[in-house]
């Protein structure tokens, strides 16, 4: 029984040596990919921003926090906020990068993570395709490059330039201004839409707050 | 059996998809687009060659230098060390993915540890490598390697194509194409495997018939 012991601990302490190992050697690459991935995202909701702050935690009025980046420009004019926002979709709990001016408009969103369903909510990342497989193919034998960026998914592009009171959700057939659900998917559009809404809404409350408290 | 068809058998006579059923589970969920098929079976390839390499490895020794009585006892515990080793293997895969093909990682998600307790890498380990040399083991998890990856992807090929009028991500209908969406969905998964299967087994049977 012990010799048993012993062979199984030989073994899971080699896989523990080779498992140590390779962390180090990963560490920094996993650590530089996430920065790199956040960098990227808050790049895409404040456009105009050339530099942003660190990760800023402030307590809401009524509970829970507010997490944001402020965005500045080149010449250090603040250009906007980029608030983390999420809400539990319809498989996966989705997260989501919102970034709006001072006045509160909504700059462009991102999202961060997700694992809807693949086809139906998934598509809340779909990025509209500029070129069909042929032509792609067609590119490749004449030795184009692909293009370098691959564009913003659509249906985050549908918050750009609203203001919080105009985020209504129009499921289809219905029609008219608002947030545009996909077809088959409205409670990941209803998830994502209030996570955007929610995150603005926490956000406002944080600097209302905090006025009160100044003046007082 | 010759080291050739040893490669072989994986692709064709025994694969783990349409043959021996094995790993359908992440073969229903990450078969819907082309790329995630490729990147799981290629990730699933590299566990299978490690896990199938070291198994046969180390029951390679402990047959050499145990006692007959305490190989045997060694057999309780065999299914252990080989979750240990195969595990190891899926947590290296994991991060280096994480640190060097985020994207890939993003999209693979929570199938990615779920390689641990894909049957095939288990099944080889006890059938296979556990009772074979080295050699042998290597080349019996590549061509299983290879026979699931390329059942992953000729199934999410016809997923993709159907499902979201898309291969490798790339639009292969014009505009007017309305995607099949069950395709995407689980339940499209096994249609196109059963159909394949039964495909496959027609073709076979034609073979046959032609032989006699």
């Amino acid at each position: 029984m012990i010799k048993l012991c012993i062979v199984l601990g030989v073994v899971c302490t080699l896989s523990g040596l080779a498992l140590g190992l390779v962390y180090q050697v990963t560490e920094r690459p996993i650590e530089e990919a996430a920065r790199r991935a956040l960098e990227r995202s808050l790049g895409v909701v404040l456009p105009r921003a050339a530099r942003f702050s660190a990760e800023r935690v402030t307590p809401c009025a009524g509970g829970g926090e507010a997490v944001y980046y402020e965005g500045y420009a080149s010449d250090g004019a603040l250009v906007g906020y980029a608030l983390m926002g999420g809400k539990q979709g319809y498989q996966s709990y989705i997260k989501v990068l919102v970034g709006i001016d001072p006045a509160g408009v909504i700059q462009g969103i991102d999202v961060l993570q997700q694992a809807e369903t693949p086809g139906l909510g998934a598509r809340i990342e779909e990025v509209a395709a500029r070129e069909t497989l042929w032509g792609r193919l067609h590119q490749v034998f004449a030795g184009e490059a692909p293009p370098s960026s691959p564009g913003r998914p659509w249906f985050g592009q549908q918050f750009d330039g609203r203001t919080i009171d105009r985020l209504t959700l129009i499921v289809p057939p219905r029609q008219g201004d608002g947030i545009h659900a996909l077809t088959g998917a409205t409670i990941t559009s209803r998830a994502l839409t209030d996570a955007v809404e929610e995150s603005i809404e926490r956000f406002l409350s944080t600097r209302r707050g905090g006025a009160d408290s100044d003046g007082g | 059996m010759s080291p050739g068809r040893e490669f072989t058998k994986g692709i064709f006579k025994l694969n783990p998809i349409f043959v021996l059923l094995l790993g359908l589970c992440p073969t229903l969920a990450v078969s819907v687009r082309v790329v995630d098929a490729l990147g799981m079976g290629c990730a699933t390839t590299f566990v299978l060659l490690c896990s199938n390499m070291a198994v046969a490895l180390l029951s390679g020794i402990l047959r050499k230098h145990a006692t007959e009585d305490f190989y045997r006892k060694l057999q309780k515990i065999r299914i252990p060390m080989y979750i240990v080793i195969i595990a190891s293997f899926v947590t290296v895969v994991e991060l280096f993915m994480k640190g060097f093909t985020p994207a890939l990682h993003k999209s693979l998600g929570i199938f990615v540890p779920l390689i641990v307790v894909n049957c095939i890498i288990l099944g080889r380990a006890e059938a296979f490598a556990s009772k074979n040399r080295l050699s042998a083991s290597f080349l019996d998890a590549l061509g299983m390697g290879i026979g699931f990856t390329l059942g992953l992807c000729l199934l999410a090929t016809f997923r993709e194509v159907l499902g979201a009028g898309k291969f490798f991500g790339y639009p292969v209908f014009g505009k007017g194409f309305q995607p099949v969406l069950i395709m995407a969905l689980p339940p499209g998964a096994f249609l196109t495997i059963g159909l394949l299967m039964g495909w496959f087994h027609l073709m076979k049977m034609r073979k046959r018939g032609k032989g006699q």
